[in-house]
């Protein structure tokens, strides 16, 4: 899978590889391995299992503490001159509309561009035309509900028959990019607030802690990342880094850069 | 079949929320000096993140945590599967969690981290299946018998509901089948 483009999984984390894979060989049907290493010459197969690699997120506004603690506290503070705010692997578009809405409803959604990145095709297609997973609506409402105690959840949706599809104002305001968040070059992007839930919990540590220090380096100084509540930031970035909040998972990096040797 | 010279890397515990007074009067009567390490996967409510691990801490001996995602196993610890994450035993003796679908309409998912320590630990690990409303962790507690673990079902009899240890027994039969007293007993007994 190495071999090609955007398929290295090698420093993913192991369970979750062997359980991965072997629901993408169900769901695809596939019963061999050679079977399997003939259609990854196929680039439509090679799309569905980066596809099927990516967890959905489980919901939006997934802890709904978090993402008012980042309304109050982080979005007022976002550096002066910050342009993007970014989502390096959003698999489901479910985290990046949640911060569209945050914007829409602060006023923000004109100062700001929402950008995001994933390897697969078909999920960029279905962030592009905000598709979201119906069988999320009703933990999304509720989540939405306990953030903002208002009414207005059903607005920034439209529900079909077995579809729920973000409305256009909210889509607008995120754009996805068919690539790697590795090769991608955005330091002219003035990256002010990098929102990494839950994807390193699927990487090693070496994979966890080179992945970190990119994403700090791409982060503009006086910016602000936000990782899973129960992921940690590897132990190099929790002395270079300013804890905003512990519980939370958000860290600022220093408007000027910290010098620990110098005490 | 138990092997009282066997010691055991791990013992993994599951039950639905219903379990939380067997799994409190387990760990307030553990030797406190216990020290093979407890993994507990408790169904629970997706968006209540507090309360459970602080409920069980009152009356535990022993130190009650929920891990963060890679942390290490470690003697003298129970840990509890966090709210809305999935949580697997890798072979390096670290926790992994993951956000992944939920199963069985769990997440956490008992039988998820049943199998995953069955995978893990084969034979040095024990698994214990508690009360609890639906099948979730049957399959989990079987895999871990057929990885040559030792098992230990609750008694139906014992259950305030007991659609879980039922399922499991339908599956297969576990080394032992105790109430809670009795699994305490046998836990103390453990060579450490």
């Amino acid at each position: 899978m190495a071999d090609f483009p955007d398929m290295d999984y090698s420093d993913y984390a192991f369970a979750f590889l062997k359980r991965r894979l072997s629901m993408i060989c169900k769901q695809l049907h596939i019963r061999r391995k050679e079977q399997f290493i003939e259609y990854l010459s196929k680039s439509a197969f090679r799309d569905d299992v980066k596809t099927l690699m990516n967890v959905e997120t489980t919901e939006m506004f997934r802890d709904p503490a978090f993402w008012r603690h980042l309304r109050d506290q982080v979005m007022p503070k976002l550096p002066e001159d910050c342009q993007t705010l970014w989502l390096p692997h959003e698999a489901s578009g479910e985290e990046a509309f949640s911060l569209a809405i945050i914007l829409h409803e602060a006023g923000l959604s004109d100062k700001y561009k929402i950008l995001c990145n994933n390897t697969s095709l078909k999920n960029c297609e279905n962030i592009a035309a905000g598709r979201i997973n119906p069988g999320h609506n009703d933990i999304n409402q509720t989540n939405y509900k306990r953030l903002e105690d208002k009414e207005n959840y059903e607005s920034y949706f439209e529900v079909g028959n077995n579809s729920l599809t973000v409305s256009q104002q909210i889509r607008n305001l995120v754009q996805c990019r068919h690539e790697a968040f590795h090769s991608q070059e955005n330091s002219k992007e003035n990256i002010g607030l990098i929102l990494f839930r839950n994807i390193s919990i699927y990487y090693n540590r070496k994979l966890t802690d080179n992945t970190f220090r990119l994403l700090v380096e791409k982060l503009m100084p006086g910016g602000f990342i936000a990782i899973g509540v129960k992921e940690e930031l590897p132990s190099f970035l929790q002395e270079e880094l300013i804890t905003i909040d512990k519980n939370e998972k958000i860290f600022q990096k220093p408007s000027r850069i910290r010098n620990f040797n110098h005490v | 079949m138990y092997n009282q010279d066997q010691t055991y890397k791990v013992i993994v515990m599951g039950g639905s929320a219903g379990s939380f007074s067997v799994v409190s009067h387990i760990l307030a009567g553990i030797n406190p000096e216990f020290k093979i390490p407890i993994v507990l996967c408790l169904h629970r409510l997706k968006h209540v993140r507090s309360g459970l691990v602080e409920g069980l801490s009152l009356k535990s001996v022993i130190p009650v945590v929920e891990p963060n995602d890679k942390a290490k196993l470690r003697p003298n610890t129970v840990y509890l599967a966090p709210s809305n994450y999935h949580l697997f035993l890798e072979l390096d003796g670290s926790i992994a969690l993951s956000t992944e679908e939920s199963f069985n309409h769990s997440r956490p998912s008992i039988d998820y981290t049943l199998s995953s320590a069955a995978y893990a630990f084969r034979d040095r690990v024990l698994g214990i299946l508690l009360t609890g409303a639906n099948k979730d962790g049957a399959r989990g507690i079987k895999e871990i018998a057929d990885n040559k673990g030792f098992t230990i079902v609750q008694d139906p009899k014992s259950c305030d509901i007991d659609t879980m240890p039922r399922s499991a027994l339908q599956l297969f039969q576990p080394d032992l089948v105790l109430d809670p007293q009795q699994i305490l007993e046998f836990l103390n007994a453990l060579p450490q």
